[in-house]
């Protein structure tokens, strides 16, 4: 989770083998992901949010018989495979229907499913629920947690959405123009940076020497002004009191 | 990996086939443009008999030769084309970098355009002309290097596309460049080599040799010489050659391969 522009989907690309690092060392299960290439990606499974790597003319069910060659997957598991996705993304209904003509929500289910059939250990995804309404992303985390549960897949994800964060992570890392600011769980996270709170006011009038018990004026500007507390101490109803 | 390369182009086929009207439309839209290109050709021998003593038929010959084997080649290659460029402007090449393939097979394997069957029906129409005017001697040998001609020069044809795309990687868009010797290789042997100057046959026969493989075969099938003594034989050389502008292609996947990991250095958008 980091701003838009961080390096995030550099990142991913970089993890995923699509970039050559300038600099550093990437070691994935073993492999070096950049020059493993083939290798590496026969034991991953990616998600860009964005863009879809399903054929774009065909019936789903063509993509996912696609890659089945691709991946070279025994047919016995790769049906397996498909039955299980079916049922936990219910597919089902859109399995005939060309990927152009398939929802957001539907797309991204199908395209989950086709990173998966090859059972990856690692699963890598880029915004998986940009754009997605409230149900969409719920399945989607739900479906995610679930294969993290029952079949071991390590997922590894960017998002903007903190209640993805929330609901999916054990660990998360925070990257700011490259760097690593924070690694960890996010607990922690939120105990480090979100114990502090500014509430930012309009008073009626410019108003000198005020004083708010357990919170402190750090800048005011004529009528406005920027309060700070900490969020274990007060709260921002009883700051505004 | 035939199989899977066929499996790839079924669905490519399938995909297009999805869009019918169009798909018929640019057929028949490659049937007329390429038709008017031979048109122009029977234009100019309404006015000449012959062209340095080759009469309308004997080049419909050559020009059916060429161009039928220009058509198999884009129908193959042109994934090389426009939609190598899509990718790389789009960013789509990361989906082929995810996928445990060579690059160079996937770029290949994702187009096959079915439609330029509309050249190849107009050039098949411009060779069965040719034979329904001429009185070829039919003879094994003569039988043989029909298909020999056709399929090292659609190979040749392929190897200039593919060099094409290679280029695509320095300016990401397709140079016109390459187009120089495809669509500018197909008029000039559409023509008898022998008209041309030392320098172009030389061009033509050797670094862009697509002339080996219709120029030499023609001269074959109408039991002709050439008059700047070319050796008879030479039509035999013509799968050498396609096989040595494959060989290239060795070479080619290597400086393919350093492009795109150029490529993967530089973050390409």
């Amino acid at each position: 989770m980091v701003p838009n522009g961080a390096g995030k989907s550099t990142t991913m690309k970089m993890l995923t083998g699509i970039l050559v690092p300038s600099g550093g060392h990437i070691n994935i299960a073993g492999r070096v992901p950049y020059r493993q290439r083939v290798e590496h990606v026969r034991n991953i499974g990616v998600v860009f949010g964005q863009r879809t790597q399903l054929w774009w003319d065909l019936p789903t069910i063509e993509s996912f018989e696609l890659l089945r060659h691709i991946y070279r997957i025994p047919e016995r598991r790769w049906r397996t495979n498909l039955d299980t996705f079916c049922q936990l993304l219910d597919l089902e209904p859109f399995l005939e229907t060309p990927v152009r003509q398939l929802s957001l929500g539907q797309r991204m289910r199908a395209d989950l499913a086709a990173a998966l059939l090859h059972d990856p250990a690692i699963l890598f995804l880029d915004e998986p629920t940009i754009g997605l309404d409230v149900v969409a992303r719920e399945r989607i985390r739900q479906f995610l947690t679930h294969i993290n549960a029952e079949r071991g897949v390590t997922i590894i994800l960017t998002t903007h959405d903190l209640a993805d964060i929330a609901r999916l992570c054990q660990r998360v890392v925070l990257i700011d123009h490259g760097r690593i600011i924070y690694d960890g769980a996010l607990e922690a996270l939120r105990a480090r940076y979100g114990r502090w709170r500014t509430l930012v006011i309009d008073l009626s009038h410019e108003m000198n020497g005020l004083v708010v018990p357990h919170a402190e004026i750090v800048r005011q500007e004529g009528p406005r002004t920027w309060l700070r507390f900490d969020r274990d101490v007060t709260t921002a109803r009883r700051a505004h009191r | 990996m035939l199989s899977l390369y066929l499996r790839l182009i079924s669905a490519r086929i399938r995909a297009q086939m999805q869009y019918k009207i169009s798909f018929w439309l640019e057929l028949l839209g490659f049937v007329l443009v390429t038709g008017l290109e031979f048109a122009v050709v029977a234009i100019l021998f309404a006015r000449i008999p012959a062209l340095a003593g080759w009469n309308i038929a004997e080049v419909a010959l050559l020009y059916g030769l060429t161009s039928t084997a220009f058509s198999l080649a884009e129908m193959a290659g042109r994934g090389f084309d426009a939609p190598f460029e899509l990718m790389m402007q789009r960013g789509t090449f990361d989906i082929v970098l995810i996928r445990p393939l060579g690059s160079f097979f996937q770029v290949l394997a994702s187009e096959f355009q079915l439609r330029r069957l509309g050249r190849t029906i107009q050039g098949l129409a411009v060779l069965g002309f040719a034979f329904a005017r001429l009185d070829i001697d039919w003879s094994l040998a003569r039988l043989a290097v029909l298909p020999i001609s056709l399929i090292s020069g659609s190979i040749i044809y392929l190897a200039l596309i593919v060099i094409g795309a290679t280029l695509c990687f320095w300016t990401i868009k397709t140079p016109e460049v390459i187009n120089v010797f495809t669509f500018g290789g197909e008029t000039v042997t559409s023509y008898p080599l022998s008209i041309y100057s030392r320098p172009l046959r030389i061009v033509f026969l050797g670094l862009v040799p697509l002339g080996i493989a219709n120029y030499p075969a023609a001269l074959l099938l109408l039991g002709r010489s050439d008059p700047h003594g070319l050796p008879a034989g030479l039509a035999w050389a013509a799968p050498l050659v396609a096989a040595l502008s494959l060989c290239r292609c060795p070479g080619l996947l290597a400086s393919w391969r350093q492009q795109v990991s150029k490529l993967r250095e530089l973050n390409f958008r």
